[in-house]
């Protein structure tokens, strides 16, 4: 073999599988999406030629009745959820991250498992588990009706408020271990220069401590709120009726009521907000990593 | 700029059962370079940051100029630290780093950019002023981290072994910088270092530190000609030391034969010697003491030549100057005699 060949034999070799398994399971399917969502959907829900855009119209709430707010409401709905979630883990994991790190040694190891057994139960479980806490009757919901934010009789579950819960219960723990990972190599020596630079109180934390946890925050938002963005099983199980998100809403489309370009149309406007999301956050974090002279 | 002065008083500092500091009292002078000059772990580090106020004495005050500082935390305190690892912010460049302490004491925006360039400007880095701290060599990091502490004007500058993390080169340049800067600022200077040589080269005065306690306080000169312990005399450089056996006015017994002193002397005590002091010449000097010695040892130095000698069995070191021309100097296994004024015998305190 002369060395040229060799070379490609050995290139292919390194890179091949990691191309096949893109293409396969990335590309082509990410292709076939977008084919899908640009055809028109038979009567007996099979998609068909001509290609039209009547899919995102849909989208957008334009069908044969005329204009509903039903999906764009489910699309607000899903951000939110994603938002609450996002901001509820951060809050929890912080003081989280901080009590574990600072833990004696031979007690981090524990902790940590204590954050993660949980994620080693099955969704469905936890969603249930969920139910029981927050159902009507429940010492929960007793006090949500005795504080008067219930009706009468009326249980926490299901709800928009059950499905949060799920959620923020679902992802913390990946948003505490990649901030546990930040606060554990934390440089004390920077905190000592803030306050020998006059800084004190939470000035101390914001320009001595929280800069050197941003990567972990950031990797923990991402892996939190792209997951709530798209979460199926939760708003399934602890949401009702009006708690539906894009992931219930794409299933729907695939099962009950074919309409296989309707779903394609929808799944590819959940990637726009996820990528609008992710440009959003790079700028963010870029703001965050670069530090800004004022980030406040 | 206004000079003051650092007074501590009967300070002490445990970590559980572990004392750091057993009572440490001192008096820096305004406007002086004092050095806490000590191997690691004899608390030189704790006094400083005590002083710096992020670690509170167990007992014990310190004042700045004429102000009791004991329970005031590190931020009003008018006093700044460059760190041992210099401890720059990595998400600010250098012209945020070097104008956090002002915008934490809320100087407007206007003034503190003309402080800043005017200090990046002082210690040469100006141009320096948009990088990222972890985008500098390490010399640009301590200017970087002296200019951040200076430009807040602080009462006193601490500097907790600052050259340590630089090259033998880098570290004298730097040396000299730092005693001009110093100079020219007449700022009061506390520097912590276990490096002999810059403690000597860089200070007015000097404390030397052991296991939580000074044991002498003096100039560099003072402190190398007449220590007052063995442990200051081992700690600033090379030391021969002798134990007096018996004495009979200024002229006593020792292992190595009969030494005249300049003052009297005490049985028991600890008599030291400089090795460069040490003369190795053929002809005897008047009013200089005598030994017979054997080279044992010859170590090539550059700029001199270090000999280990025997002298009555005992081993004793010498540093000759090595002047190139005129007469050879000692080979290994040659007979030589060894010389030294009575000046030069310093008598210790007995440990």
């Amino acid at each position: 073999m002369n060395p040229l060949a060799r070379k490609t034999a050995g290139l292919a070799a390194s890179i091949g599988p990691g191309v096949t398994w893109i293409t396969l399971f990335l590309f082509l399917p990410g292709l076939l999406m977008g084919v899908l969502a640009f055809m028109s959907n038979s009567p007996y829900g099979q998609p068909t030629l001509p290609f039209t855009t009547a899919a995102f119209s849909q989208v957008a709430g334009y069908s044969f009745l005329g204009w509903s707010p039903g999906n764009i409401e489910v699309i607000g709905r899903s951000l939110l959820q994603a938002l609450y979630a996002t901001f509820a883990t951060i809050a929890l994991a912080y003081p989280l991250a901080f009590l574990i790190a600072r833990a004696p040694e031979r007690r981090r190891a524990g902790l940590l498992m204590l954050v993660i057994i949980p994620s080693w139960t099955n969704q469905v479980v936890r969603a249930y588990a969920w139910m029981q806490i927050l159902a009507p009757g429940t010492p929960l919901s007793h006090l949500a009706v005795t504080l008067g934010l219930l009706p009468q009789h009326m249980g926490l579950y299901p709800s928009s408020f059950a499905v949060s819960m799920g959620l923020i219960y679902n992802y913390l723990p990946y948003m505490v271990l990649p901030l546990y990972a930040s606060v554990e190599k934390l440089d004390w020596r920077l905190v000592d220069a803030a306050r020998d630079l006059y800084a004190n109180g939470w000035r101390v934390f914001w320009h001595g401590v929280f800069p050197q946890t941003v990567p972990g925050l950031l990797a923990g938002i991402i892996l939190v709120a792209i997951p709530s963005f798209g979460a199926y099983i939760v708003p399934k199980l602890l949401g009702g009726d009006r708690s539906v998100m894009l992931g219930n809403l794409i299933a729907q489309q695939f099962s009950s009521m074919p309409n296989w370009p309707f779903s394609a149309a929808l799944t590819l406007v959940m990637l726009l907000f996820t990528f609008l999301g992710l440009i959003l956050f790079r700028r963010m974090a870029r703001r965050l990593n670069a530090g800004e002279a004022n980030l406040l | 700029m206004q000079r003051v002065g650092l007074e501590i008083v009967g300070i002490t500092k445990s970590y559980g059962d572990q004392p750091a500091l057993r009572g440490v009292d001192l008096d820096v002078q305004a406007g002086e370079f004092f050095t806490l000059l000590g191997p690691s772990g004899c608390g030189k580090t704790t006094l400083l940051r005590i002083v710096a106020g992020l670690e509170q004495p167990d007992s014990g005050h310190i004042n700045i100029g004429d102000r009791e500082v004991t329970h005031e935390p590190a931020h009003t305190r008018r006093v700044n630290t460059v760190f041992q690892s210099y401890a720059l912010f990595p998400h600010l460049n250098v012209a945020d780093n070097v104008g956090f302490g002002l915008r934490m004491l809320r100087v407007n925006k206007a003034e503190r950019q003309r402080r800043v360039a005017e200090m990046l400007e002082f210690m040469h880095i100006a141009a320096l002023a948009e990088r990222r701290a972890e985008q500098l060599s390490g010399g640009q990091q301590q200017r970087v981290a002296l200019a951040r502490a200076l430009v807040n004007e602080p009462d006193i500058l601490l500097l907790d072994e600052p050259l340590s993390a630089l090259d033998a080169k880098l570290r004298g340049d730097l040396q000299l910088e730092l005693k001009r800067t110093q100079r020219r600022l007449g700022t009061t200077f506390i520097l912590v270092t276990h490096d002999q040589h810059e403690a000597l080269t860089l200070s007015d005065r000097i404390a030397v530190m052991h296991e939580g306690r000074v044991e002498q306080i003096g100039a560099p000169a003072e402190l190398y000609e007449t220590p007052r312990t063995p442990y200051v005399a081992d700690f600033l450089g090379l030391s021969n030391c002798l134990k007096v056996l018996s004495a009979d006015g200024r002229k006593v017994e020792t292992p190595v034969g009969s030494l005249l002193l300049t003052s009297e002397g005490a049985v028991g005590a600890q008599l030291m010697i400089r090795p460069e002091r040490l003369k190795l010449e053929p002809e005897p000097r008047p009013e200089y003491n005598h030994f017979d010695a054997t080279v044992r040892e010859r170590i090539y130095l550059g700029s001199s030549i270090r000999y280990t000698l025997d002298i009555a069995g005992q081993s004793m070191s010498a540093i000759v100057a090595h002047e190139g021309h005129g007469r050879p100097l000692p080979e290994e296994g040659e007979r030589v005699l060894a010389q030294v004024h009575p000046s030069d015998v310093v008598q210790l305190a007995a440990e």
